[in-house]
């Protein structure tokens, strides 16, 4: 019944059911394909409450269950730490600096060689923009206060934390409102005003802090590699530029939802105060960040290279900023 | 369709009686490997290609598994019955029964009053049905008799009132639960509290009716067989209720203030009953052990369930049967009405033949997404569903207080005695579910999600 | 003969089930340290909260082989309750072979790349200050599933000498839930 011009695939996602904009992503991806293909080109989604493995979708398009995969390269670090620097870094560069890495710096060409070791091509598939620091109970006045404070935040922030003395905990999502409001923990990292809305947190956690630690979350495409060099190249140019505006569009919709949600939670709830870690918490928090990074460097030369890669295109790139969007809103509050 | 197919070729095969965990993990490799086949023949393809597709299926396997494996909220489904079983072995039910047996025994019906009364304190300290029905059957059964009980009214009564561990926080049940709906278990644990409540209130209400009424059901005890004085008795209550009072608080009140998760209350009811047990002079590492081995047997039993349920709905949903139970079940009429039924009768059926383990990980994950696509509320129809399964554990031919009670209760009962005895049970059961279904602002929760 | 494989196959489980009651004596103590650590020290360590679901995992996987043995697993026995002892016999005999064999062999051999990637690839807790070398953990799936094909043929022994009456099936009471 399949002729041979029309293709059908089948993309995991690592989200379950409803989650905007992530699965927005997903669907106007796979709608642009459907559409720029006049229908041979169509591709189904399944979600985690589908596959039952958030986490497995890499080894799942590998394996070539799926041809695609849509999720987060830092899921993998315990894997391959290097997948870890495709999504963002403490520090690091913000969502238009990041993506002039990627398309036109060496971020595309290291993002390959690293994803080729596991048999598949990588894309970027949509920037959150910056994060925010999270929900915390009480304010953070100094280092003293971290010592102790049981914090909720995966990945290698989560270890920036435990370096400065955090309890850092891992809880299921769906425990986390619970957790928080009843004190089990005493501070958590999600994402910005837009997906932490839905969450609650900021009906019990006053003190909502700044971003430092994941300044340009990138999702990605995953694809596995022979599926899509079999592709004709009218479709891998379709599915590509369908990625790449997805990816954008994402970017633009969260921008658009953090704007929403944070007028709304700043209305419905005036007692939130907004507020950035004082210096002396930033610098250990850079020290331990350096630290880290040195030490996964000095055991891995790949690794090092690419930190390498975004330390220089990031100098390069954060000049302009300063002079551009920087200086203009800093001159125009 | 062949999702379909499977499931019901799946339910008949669990006729035959070999153990439900392995039934679906062949029935999962059965079918999915003829959709390999289909899917093969469709595209063109022959017979052995097929069945490498379906075998390809099975990939997928290893990491559902870990995604079992690694379900932090799990880990608390052992430890509470580890709980109740170390409460079992420590005499925790007949301590509670001797004492409080005669308590209402001149009031027509206190007996039966007060097994139910014991029954929710078991309830309350323990996530396990077994144990209570067991030690009830084994303690209360044979005075109820003795004072003339109608057989029926006391069957009824102690399988009732042993199921109330299930929707009585802990629960094994409610965290599994809990589990497939993706919400916090101490919020079903507090949500649970207003209709098991509810339960033990209806129970108690029809007992003291049926007494009233009818003086052959219940008789009181004559007051000179009472050795007891009055005072002596409510002190012997007292002290026998206090240990497993201050544990019930301890677990729950850290669940429901938030000083700990369930996981971790979970532990600490452990160590709670092991000091209970030391209290009691029934600590033993000895003891300990065989706890511990029993507890190895049950939680094996619940994930191998576990892991051949999560096969079969792996193939059920790749040959896309969740789709055409999905599209089904909204096309009913009555908009939201017509779902909430229908998924509990269908549950309900299925309850007369398979327990409260399957009906969670086969059907509930099918019934989740479209609950949630309505809008329904997922901690009231987690609710919904646990105070269904309740029924379940009642319902004849399968139901677990049926099947322990018929072990350990003298031959003068029939089994006939012990179905017609839950009948009237269940029948309030199903009320308190209209009750909680109609009016579920009498326990602070709303049907529809805001 | 045959009652002589049957109690070697009964060590055997016996003994596995004595190292997951142990496992689970450990979760326990675990769990209760690290709350304990939490509240009272506000202190955490994320490798021993993983070793929590580390040795709940191996408690589950290697119980189901154990619980096989002692016949625990749950039924539906509508029928088969009913059923004399040899029909039940030979329902767990071909039960056996062909409800149990395929699922087992098919998990088996495909956890097998899962577990090798893992180990290739050295792969670690994604946690900050995690366990490292998950493919250990990572193996335990097909590993525990090769047990379960081992104590298959223990429960398949066990069911012919009841077939061929060599022995009473024992009548145990079904785990307490
Ligand atoms: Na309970
Ligand atoms: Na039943």
């Amino acid at each position: 019944h399949a002729s041979s011009d029309t293709v059908t695939w089948k993309l995991a996602t690592s989200w379950s059911k409803v989650f905007p904009p992530f699965t927005d992503t997903v669907e106007n991806m796979v709608t642009m394909v459907e559409q720029m293909s006049g229908g041979e080109f169509k591709i189904k989604i399944d979600d985690v409450s589908k596959h039952k493995a958030a986490f497995g979708v890499l080894d799942a398009v590998k394996l070539g269950q799926y041809e695609m995969a849509h999720s987060a390269s830092y899921y993998w670090k315990g894997r391959d730490p290097v997948l870890l620097l495709f999504t963002t870094m403490p520090f690091g560069m913000n969502a238009l600096e990041q993506y002039a890495w990627f398309y036109r710096g060496e971020g595309m060409e290291w993002m390959q060689k690293a994803y080729a070791k596991h048999g598949v091509y990588s894309f970027p598939g949509g920037n959150t923009g910056m994060q925010m620091g999270g929900w915390f109970r009480k304010e953070i006045r100094s280092l003293e206060d971290l010592k102790g404070l049981k914090m909720r935040i995966p990945g290698f922030a989560g270890e920036i934390f435990a370096k400065l003395g955090c309890a850092v905990t891992n809880i299921a999502p769906s425990e986390l409102y619970t957790s928080l409001e009843r004190g089990t923990i005493d501070a958590l990292e999600w994402v910005g005003p837009s997906m932490d809305m839905s969450m609650g947190f900021h009906q019990i956690a006053p003190y909502y802090y700044t971003g430092w630690h994941e300044p340009a979350t990138e999702l990605q495409f995953i694809v596995n590699k022979a599926k899509f060099d079999a592709l004709s190249p009218k479709n891998k140019a379709i599915l590509k530029a369908a990625m790449r505006l997805a990816a954008y569009d994402m970017l633009i919709q969260n921008a658009d939802m953090n704007a929403a949600a944070w007028d709304r939670m700043k209305t419905e709830y005036p007692n939130i105060k907004i507020k950035t870690f004082p210096k002396p918490v930033m610098d250990a928090m850079r020290q331990a960040n350096a630290e880290l990074i040195a030490e996964e460097s000095s055991k891995n030369q790949e690794f090092k290279k690419i930190v390498e890669s975004q330390r220089a295109y990031m100098q390069k790139a954060r000049a302009w900023t300063l002079i551009g969007e920087y200086a203009y809103i800093r001159d125009n509050q | 369709m062949i999702g379909i197919i499977m499931f019901f070729v799946g339910m008949s095969m669990l006729l035959l009686g070999f153990p439900v965990a392995f039934t679906f993990g062949a029935i999962s490799v059965v079918f999915g490997l003829i959709a390999g086949i289909v899917e093969s023949l469709g595209d063109g393809g022959g017979l052995m290609e097929g069945l490498q597709i379906g075998a390809h299926l099975f990939a997928f396997m290893p990491h559902r598994i870990w995604s079992i494996m690694e379900n932090a909220i799990l880990i608390s489904v052992p430890m509470f019955i580890l709980m109740g079983i170390i409460l079992q072995k420590s005499r925790l039910a007949e301590r509670l029964l001797e004492a409080m047996g005669f308590l209402f025994g001149e009031v027509r019906g206190g007996i039966a009053i007060s097994t139910v009364l014991v029954g929710a304190l078991l309830a309350a300290s323990t996530g396990v049905v077994g144990a209570s029905v067991v030690a009830m059957g084994v303690i209360s059964l044979p005075v109820m008799l003795k004072y003339n009980y109608s057989k029926s009214l006391a069957c009824g009564t102690i399988c009732a009132s042993g199921t109330l561990g299930q929707i009585i926080p802990p629960s094994v049940v409610l965290i599994i639960l809990g589990d497939v709906f993706q919400q916090p278990v101490g919020d079903l644990f507090e949500g649970a509290l207003g209709p098991g409540l509810t339960l033990v209130g209806v129970y108690v209400a029809y007992i003291a009716v049926t007494a009233f009424f009818n003086k052959e059901a219940a008789p009181a005890i004559p007051r000179h067989e009472i050795k007891e004085s009055k005072r002596r008795q409510i002190v012997s209550a007292f002290k026998a209720i206090l240990p497993p009072l201050i544990l019930i608080v301890l677990v729950l009140g850290s669940i429901f203030e938030g000083i700990a998760t369930p996981t971790e209350s979970s532990a600490v009811g452990c160590i709670g009953a092991m000091v209970l047990a030391w209290v009691y002079r029934s600590f033993s590492f000895k003891m300990v052990q065989e706890a511990s081995l029993e507890t190895v047997r049950a939680t094996a039993m619940v994930f191998a369930i576990l892991i051949g349920a999560t096969a079969f709905s792996m193939v059920f949903s790749y040959t896309g049967g969740d789709e055409i139970v999905e599209a089904a079940m909204r096309s009913l009429p009555g908009d939201k009405w017509g779902f909430i039924v229908v998924s509990m009768l269908a549950i309900m059926a299925l309850g007369f033949f398979i327990d409260f383990v399957e009906i969670s990980y086969i059907i509930v994950p099918i019934l989740a997404p479209i609950a949630a696509a309505i809008g329904l509320n997922p901690v009231w129809y987690a609710l919904l569903i646990a105070l269904n399964l309740q029924t379940s554990f009642l319902t004849p031919p399968f139901g677990f207080s049926l099947f322990f009670l018929r072990g350990v209760a003298p031959s003068c009962v029939t089994t006939m005695d012990i179905y017609k005895g839950v009948v009237p049970f269940i029948v309030l059961q199903i009320c308190v579910m209209i009750l909680f279904t109609l009016w579920p602002e009498l326990y602070g929760i709303d049907i529809m999600l805001k | 003969m045959l009652l002589r494989i049957e109690k070697w196959f009964d060590a055997l489980s016996r003994m596995i089930g004595y190292v997951c009651a142990f496992l689970m004596i450990v979760m326990m103590l675990n769990i209760f340290y690290d709350v304990c650590m939490r509240y009272a020290f506000k202190s955490g360590s994320i490798a021993l909260q993983e070793l929590e679901w580390h040795l709940f995992s191996v408690i589950f996987l290697l119980g189901m082989s154990y619980a096989l043995m002692e016949d625990s697993h749950v039924r539906v026995d509508v029928l088969y309750a009913k059923w004399s002892e040899r029909r039940q016999a030979a329902v767990n005999i071909i039960g056996a072979v062909l409800f149990i064999t395929p699922i087992a062999l098919l998990v088996m051999f495909s956890s097998l790349g899962f577990v090798s990637e893992a180990y290739v690839s050295h792969e670690v807790s994604s946690a900050p200050g995690g366990l490292t070398q998950r493919w250990i953990l990572k193996a335990f799936i097909p590993f525990s599933f090769a047990v379960l094909l081992l104590m298959e043929i223990g429960f398949i022994v066990k069911n012919i000498a009841v077939y061929k009456g060599l022995r009473h099936a024992n009548a145990q009471p079904k785990e307490t839930l």
